[in-house]
């Protein structure tokens, strides 16, 4: 791996850090200790770990994923694409980590068009340049379907982060 | 944890950590519907499903064939019954209604083939496969969606690190969780189309 990142899952007051990394394959995962998900109390704890197993710990800051507006945000009318899409991808390292089934990673039409539609929702700058903003509109099924996707995310990454 | 006063919820409970009216399956439960696994949705199947009230996963089409059914035989009222048109439409109702009632069996068929192949540790292929609605997307896309098409050899790294070298210069941008280059990626190795 090249570089260890810091990633923080926050569920209430309660806040729990972990180490993301890709690997040479760019394949995303989060660091495990005998089988589980590693997490900390503190990034401090975190630096500590890095140092004793000579981890390249990266200077980005703390990417964090907040549950409980993750939440509010896909019950919104206009949500953002970019944190959905965000949230998604997190859910989908965890669940390759965890070797659990998440129906995000099904790589069927109807997923696939829905995660290409995020995809191209979030604006990202590197392809938009300066062209006009995209702002899809979602009809029912697909609201639903985001929903169910987001909500599994949300279950899976309390019982594998938040044990 | 506080499980639902309502039977019909038997398999939620309110979610009182988040309190958001979100639900969690309970976990003996739904392994009975999710084949132990809590985060797929319709039976692993969401092309062939849809569980608009959580409660169980329906074929949406077979409802709908079945109401049209209904609909037609309410139709067939008492004054029709003695002409020759009003036979007619009733015998054509009731051909409906045995379509319906076939396509119903046939759904239920689908479920119950599919809860005891998922209760065998069927694949996941085997739930994503076969019977998709046909009610596919039009690809709605930007016009800048084709600035930097994705090469079909290409993995989603090498398109990620090409698009952000050209963007940016060599190394002149963040990698990472939540970054450009890894949203790049990751729908490079979807497929990127």
């Amino acid at each position: 791996m090249d570089e260890v990142y810091i990633v923080s899952f926050e569920l209430e007051d309660r806040e729990v850090f972990c180490l993301w990394y890709s690997d040479e394959k760019g394949k995303d995962s989060l660091l495990k200790d005998n089988n589980r998900i590693l997490t900390f109390n503190s990034v401090e704890h975190i630096n500590a770990y890095c140092i004793k197993n000579a981890l390249p710990l990266s200077k980005n800051p703390t990417h964090k994923y907040n549950l409980n507006y993750i939440i509010l945000e896909i019950e919104n009318p206009v949500f953002s694409a970019d944190k959905i899409l965000d949230f998604w991808n997190i859910v989908e390292d965890i669940s390759r980590t965890a070797g659990i089934e998440f129906c995000g990673n099904f790589l069927t039409d109807e997923v696939n068009n829905l995660y290409d539609k995020l995809f191209f929702a979030s604006n990202i700058p590197a392809i938009r340049g300066n062209d006009p903003e995209y702002i899809p509109t979602w009809d029912a099924t697909e609201r639903e379907l985001l929903m169910n996707i987001v909500h599994k995310g949300v279950l899976m990454t309390k019982e594998f982060v938040f044990y | 944890m506080t499980y639902g006063d309502d039977p019909i919820t038997w398999n939620e409970r309110e979610d009182d950590l988040l309190g958001l009216n979100t639900y969690t399956y309970v976990p003996d439960m739904s392994a009975i519907m999710q084949s132990g696994n809590r985060y797929v949705y319709g039976l692993n199947n969401p092309l062939k499903y849809k569980d608009p009230s959580g409660h169980i996963a329906i074929v949406d089409d077979a409802v709908i064939v079945l109401i049209l059914a209904g609909g037609a035989a309410y139709t067939a009222s008492a004054a029709w019954l003695n002409s020759k048109e009003g036979q007619r439409a009733v015998q054509n109702t009731v051909v409906v209604m045995i379509d319906g009632v076939s396509y119903m069996g046939n759904a239920l068929g689908f479920v119950i083939n599919d809860v005891i192949s998922w209760g065998q540790g069927a694949s996941i292929s085997s739930a994503k496969g076969s019977k998709q609605s046909g009610k596919e997307k039009a690809n709605d896309r930007p016009d800048w969606s084709k600035h930097y098409p994705k090469q079909p050899d290409e993995s989603g790294k090498d398109y990620a690190d090409r698009v952000m070298n050209e963007k940016y210069g060599a190394g002149n941008y963040k990698k990472g969780p939540g970054s450009e280059h890894n949203k790049l990626k990751k729908w490079g190795d979807r497929g990127g189309k």
